[in-house]
Protein backbone atom coordinates (compact mmCIF):
# COMPACT_ATOMS: atom_id res chain seq x y z
CA UNK A 1 0.00 0.00 0.00
CA UNK A 2 1.25 3.32 -1.06
CA UNK A 3 1.38 6.48 1.38
CA UNK A 4 -1.06 8.27 -0.31
CA UNK A 5 -3.20 5.08 -0.38
CA UNK A 6 -2.80 4.77 3.48
CA UNK A 7 -4.22 8.32 4.02
CA UNK A 8 -7.13 7.85 1.60
CA UNK A 9 -7.92 4.82 3.97
CA UNK A 10 -7.26 7.10 6.73
CA UNK A 11 -9.28 10.01 5.62
CA UNK A 12 -12.60 6.86 4.80
CA UNK A 13 -12.33 5.79 8.26
CA UNK A 14 -12.65 9.34 9.32
CA UNK A 15 -15.91 9.56 7.83
CA UNK A 16 -16.71 6.63 9.48
CA UNK A 17 -16.56 8.66 12.43
CA UNK A 18 -18.50 11.37 11.41
CA UNK A 19 -21.42 9.04 9.81
CA UNK A 20 -21.28 7.55 13.56
CA UNK A 21 -22.08 10.95 15.01
CA UNK A 22 -18.76 11.76 15.64
CA UNK A 23 -17.82 15.95 15.26
CA UNK A 24 -14.74 17.43 14.81
CA UNK A 25 -13.61 18.82 18.12
CA UNK A 26 -11.76 21.46 16.68
CA UNK A 27 -8.50 21.07 18.95
CA UNK A 28 -5.56 21.36 17.13
CA UNK A 29 -2.79 20.07 19.62
CA UNK A 30 -0.19 22.19 21.37
CA UNK A 31 3.52 21.33 19.53
CA UNK A 32 1.92 19.61 16.35
CA UNK A 33 3.02 20.85 13.64
CA UNK A 34 0.84 21.59 10.72
CA UNK A 35 1.68 18.65 8.27
CA UNK A 36 1.21 16.06 10.71
CA UNK A 37 -2.20 17.82 11.80
CA UNK A 38 -4.87 15.25 12.69
CA UNK A 39 -8.29 15.80 13.49
CA UNK A 40 -9.70 14.98 16.71
CA UNK A 41 -12.85 13.81 16.47
CA UNK A 42 -15.59 14.42 20.14
CA UNK A 43 -18.31 11.74 20.78
CA UNK A 44 -20.28 10.93 23.75
CA UNK A 45 -17.74 12.44 26.01
CA UNK A 46 -14.65 10.85 24.46
CA UNK A 47 -11.84 12.63 22.20
CA UNK A 48 -10.76 10.23 19.62
CA UNK A 49 -7.81 10.52 16.59
CA UNK A 50 -6.85 8.14 14.10
CA UNK A 51 -3.25 7.18 12.95
CA UNK A 52 -1.07 4.21 12.78
CA UNK A 53 0.87 1.90 14.62
CA UNK A 54 3.61 -0.45 13.82
CA UNK A 55 4.25 -3.56 15.95
CA UNK A 56 7.98 -4.89 16.65
CA UNK A 57 8.86 -7.98 14.25
CA UNK A 58 5.66 -7.53 12.08
CA UNK A 59 6.09 -5.40 8.30
CA UNK A 60 2.16 -3.52 7.86
CA UNK A 61 1.36 -1.30 9.68
CA UNK A 62 -2.40 -1.15 11.74
CA UNK A 63 -4.78 1.97 12.00
CA UNK A 64 -5.17 2.87 14.98
CA UNK A 65 -7.88 4.26 17.11
CA UNK A 66 -6.57 7.09 20.20
CA UNK A 67 -8.79 8.26 22.34
CA UNK A 68 -9.13 10.31 26.25
CA UNK A 69 -11.87 11.31 28.31
CA UNK A 70 -10.23 14.75 28.89
CA UNK A 71 -9.97 17.40 27.17
CA UNK A 72 -6.67 18.89 28.83
CA UNK A 73 -5.31 15.36 27.78
CA UNK A 74 -6.11 15.97 23.69
CA UNK A 75 -5.07 19.51 23.81
CA UNK A 76 -1.64 17.88 25.22
CA UNK A 77 -2.10 15.20 22.50
CA UNK A 78 -1.99 12.13 25.11
CA UNK A 79 -4.38 9.77 23.94
CA UNK A 80 -4.36 6.05 25.07
CA UNK A 81 -4.61 3.37 22.00
CA UNK A 82 -7.52 1.70 22.19
CA UNK A 83 -8.07 -0.54 19.09
CA UNK A 84 -6.26 -1.46 15.93
CA UNK A 85 -6.59 -2.44 12.26
CA UNK A 86 -5.64 -3.68 9.61
CA UNK A 87 -6.16 -0.75 6.35
CA UNK A 88 -6.81 -4.01 4.11
CA UNK A 89 -9.95 -4.56 5.79
CA UNK A 90 -13.19 -4.60 3.86
CA UNK A 91 -15.27 -1.70 4.10
CA UNK A 92 -18.14 -3.81 5.97
CA UNK A 93 -15.37 -5.00 8.58
CA UNK A 94 -13.55 -1.54 9.11
CA UNK A 95 -17.28 -0.04 9.67
CA UNK A 96 -17.43 -2.74 12.66
CA UNK A 97 -14.66 -2.08 14.28
CA UNK A 98 -14.95 1.59 14.08
CA UNK A 99 -17.93 1.09 15.75
CA UNK A 100 -16.57 -0.87 18.47
CA UNK A 101 -14.03 1.51 19.49
CA UNK A 102 -16.63 4.04 19.45
CA UNK A 103 -18.31 2.03 22.29
CA UNK A 104 -21.13 1.52 20.15
CA UNK A 105 -21.10 -2.02 19.55
CA UNK A 106 -19.58 -5.08 21.37
CA UNK A 107 -17.49 -7.20 19.29
CA UNK A 108 -17.26 -10.66 19.98
CA UNK A 109 -12.86 -11.64 20.02
CA UNK A 110 -12.09 -15.44 20.50
CA UNK B 1 -25.30 -3.14 45.99
CA UNK B 2 -21.48 -2.48 44.39
CA UNK B 3 -18.70 -4.55 44.18
CA UNK B 4 -15.33 -3.57 43.58
CA UNK B 5 -12.35 -5.05 41.99
CA UNK B 6 -8.30 -3.95 42.59
CA UNK B 7 -6.51 -4.67 39.17
CA UNK B 8 -3.00 -6.40 39.85
CA UNK B 9 -2.69 -9.75 40.80
CA UNK B 10 -6.34 -10.05 41.46
CA UNK B 11 -7.79 -9.94 38.07
CA UNK B 12 -4.42 -9.27 35.93
CA UNK B 13 -1.88 -11.60 36.88
CA UNK B 14 0.93 -13.23 35.46
CA UNK B 15 0.51 -16.34 33.04
CA UNK B 16 3.71 -17.94 34.49
CA UNK B 17 1.91 -18.60 37.87
CA UNK B 18 -1.75 -18.14 37.10
CA UNK B 19 -4.13 -19.95 34.79
CA UNK B 20 -5.12 -17.11 32.23
CA UNK B 21 -8.54 -16.19 29.78
CA UNK B 22 -7.05 -16.55 26.32
CA UNK B 23 -4.91 -14.07 24.91
CA UNK B 24 -6.63 -11.31 22.78
CA UNK B 25 -5.68 -11.74 19.22
CA UNK B 26 -3.04 -9.78 17.24
CA UNK B 27 -2.12 -6.77 17.47
CA UNK B 28 -4.83 -5.98 20.41
CA UNK B 29 -2.60 -8.50 22.46
CA UNK B 30 0.24 -6.05 22.53
CA UNK B 31 -1.55 -2.90 22.78
CA UNK B 32 -3.11 -4.85 25.80
CA UNK B 33 -0.52 -7.16 27.32
CA UNK B 34 -2.01 -7.45 30.71
CA UNK B 35 -3.61 -10.89 31.25
CA UNK B 36 -6.70 -11.63 32.84
CA UNK B 37 -7.45 -14.40 35.87
CA UNK B 38 -9.39 -17.53 34.38
CA UNK B 39 -12.50 -17.08 35.23
CA UNK B 40 -12.56 -12.81 34.98
CA UNK B 41 -15.13 -12.93 32.06
CA UNK B 42 -17.32 -15.16 33.61
CA UNK B 43 -17.41 -13.62 37.07
CA UNK B 44 -17.91 -10.02 36.14
CA UNK B 45 -20.91 -10.76 33.94
CA UNK B 46 -22.04 -13.12 36.30
CA UNK B 47 -22.11 -10.50 39.17
CA UNK B 48 -24.06 -7.72 36.72
CA UNK B 49 -26.48 -11.02 35.79
CA UNK B 50 -27.10 -11.28 39.53
CA UNK B 51 -27.67 -7.21 39.74
CA UNK B 52 -24.79 -6.49 41.59
CA UNK B 53 -22.91 -3.05 40.30
CA UNK B 54 -19.39 -4.04 39.66
CA UNK B 55 -16.38 -1.64 39.85
CA UNK B 56 -12.62 -1.34 39.54
CA UNK B 57 -11.33 0.45 42.22
CA UNK B 58 -7.07 0.53 41.70
CA UNK B 59 -4.21 2.31 42.69
CA UNK B 60 -2.39 2.20 39.47
CA UNK B 61 -2.80 5.41 37.76
CA UNK B 62 -3.88 3.23 34.18
CA UNK B 63 -6.60 5.56 32.76
CA UNK B 64 -9.88 4.77 32.53
CA UNK B 65 -10.03 4.61 28.85
CA UNK B 66 -7.23 2.38 29.16
CA UNK B 67 -8.84 -0.32 31.72
CA UNK B 68 -12.59 0.53 30.07
CA UNK B 69 -10.57 -0.71 26.69
CA UNK B 70 -9.11 -3.29 27.46
CA UNK B 71 -11.87 -5.05 29.41
CA UNK B 72 -14.45 -4.35 26.53
CA UNK B 73 -11.80 -6.34 24.09
CA UNK B 74 -13.05 -9.47 26.29
CA UNK B 75 -16.51 -8.06 26.37
CA UNK B 76 -16.58 -7.17 29.94
CA UNK B 77 -17.82 -3.70 31.44
CA UNK B 78 -17.93 -2.05 34.80
CA UNK B 79 -20.03 0.69 36.12
CA UNK B 80 -17.40 2.58 37.55
CA UNK B 81 -13.82 2.93 37.78
CA UNK B 82 -11.57 4.13 40.37
CA UNK B 83 -7.92 4.65 39.52
CA UNK B 84 -5.19 6.56 41.03
CA UNK B 85 -5.98 9.56 39.88
CA UNK B 86 -9.79 9.39 40.96
CA UNK B 87 -9.12 8.42 44.43
CA UNK B 88 -6.50 11.24 44.81
CA UNK B 89 -9.19 13.78 43.40
CA UNK B 90 -12.26 12.28 45.11
CA UNK B 91 -11.28 10.49 48.72
CA UNK B 92 -7.79 11.99 49.44
CA UNK B 93 -8.82 15.63 48.02
CA UNK B 94 -7.19 18.32 50.29
CA UNK B 95 -7.13 16.34 53.38
CA UNK B 96 -4.06 16.85 55.48
CA UNK B 97 -4.23 13.19 57.29
CA UNK B 98 -3.25 10.94 54.46
CA UNK B 99 -6.44 8.15 53.82
CA UNK B 100 -5.31 4.57 53.09
CA UNK B 101 -4.56 3.61 49.27
CA UNK B 102 -8.31 2.46 48.96
CA UNK B 103 -11.56 3.84 51.09
CA UNK B 104 -14.37 1.92 49.45
CA UNK B 105 -16.99 2.86 51.83
CA UNK B 106 -16.63 6.30 49.87
CA UNK B 107 -18.17 5.08 47.23
CA UNK B 108 -20.80 2.76 49.17
CA UNK B 109 -19.30 -0.34 47.94
CA UNK B 110 -20.02 -2.77 50.00
CA UNK B 111 -17.51 -5.39 49.26
CA UNK B 112 -14.39 -5.06 47.90
CA UNK B 113 -11.53 -7.56 46.62
CA UNK B 114 -8.05 -7.22 46.91
CA UNK B 115 -4.42 -9.11 47.11
CA UNK B 116 -2.88 -6.92 49.70
CA UNK B 117 -2.15 -7.39 53.40
CA UNK B 118 -2.66 -3.91 54.37
CA UNK B 119 -6.16 -3.10 52.58
CA UNK B 120 -7.60 -5.91 54.28
CA UNK B 121 -5.68 -4.29 57.82
CA UNK B 122 -7.21 -1.49 56.83
CA UNK B 123 -10.80 -2.70 56.08
CA UNK B 124 -10.93 -3.81 59.78
CA UNK B 125 -9.60 -0.10 61.13
CA UNK B 126 -11.87 1.47 58.75
CA UNK B 127 -14.83 -0.31 58.49
CA UNK B 128 -15.01 -1.39 54.82
CA UNK B 129 -15.63 -5.22 53.80
CA UNK B 130 -12.83 -6.60 51.67
CA UNK B 131 -12.18 -9.83 50.65
CA UNK B 132 -8.88 -11.27 50.00
CA UNK B 133 -8.06 -13.22 46.45
CA UNK B 134 -4.13 -13.80 45.82
CA UNK B 135 -3.21 -17.14 44.97
CA UNK B 136 -4.10 -19.41 42.19
CA UNK B 137 -7.31 -20.98 43.47
CA UNK B 138 -9.26 -22.87 40.54
CA UNK B 139 -12.45 -21.60 43.04
CA UNK B 140 -12.18 -18.39 43.23
CA UNK B 141 -15.28 -16.90 41.50
CA UNK B 142 -17.71 -18.66 43.00
CA UNK B 143 -16.19 -18.13 46.46
CA UNK B 144 -16.59 -14.02 45.19
CA UNK B 145 -20.12 -14.86 43.97
CA UNK B 146 -20.98 -16.96 47.48
CA UNK B 147 -19.40 -14.07 49.71
CA UNK B 148 -21.14 -11.58 47.56
CA UNK B 149 -24.73 -12.92 47.84
CA UNK B 150 -23.97 -13.60 51.52
CA UNK B 151 -23.55 -9.54 52.40
CA UNK B 152 -26.24 -8.74 50.08
CA UNK B 153 -28.41 -10.80 52.39
CA UNK B 154 -26.80 -9.41 55.45
CA UNK B 155 -27.48 -5.74 54.11
CA UNK B 156 -31.12 -6.50 52.72
CA UNK B 157 -31.76 -7.67 56.56
CA UNK B 158 -31.21 -4.54 57.98
MG1 LIG C 1 -3.24 -5.63 43.84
Amino acid sequence: MTDSEKKDRIRYVESLLTENGAIDAKIQPRGQGKDEKRTIFWFNGNYYRLGEVTFDGIDDPYIVVSCTDTKKYAEYGLFDDVHAFEYTLSDEETKTEIRFAMGIEDLFTS
Amino acid sequence: MKISFDLDEVLFVSPDTYEVEPELRFPLNRMFPERLRKGTVWLINELHKRGFEVWVYTSSFRTEVYIRSLFRQYGVKFDQIVNGYRHKAEVQGDREMTLPQKMPQHYRISLHIDDEDAIIQNARIYGFRAMQVYEPDPDWAQKIIDEAERIRKLEEGK
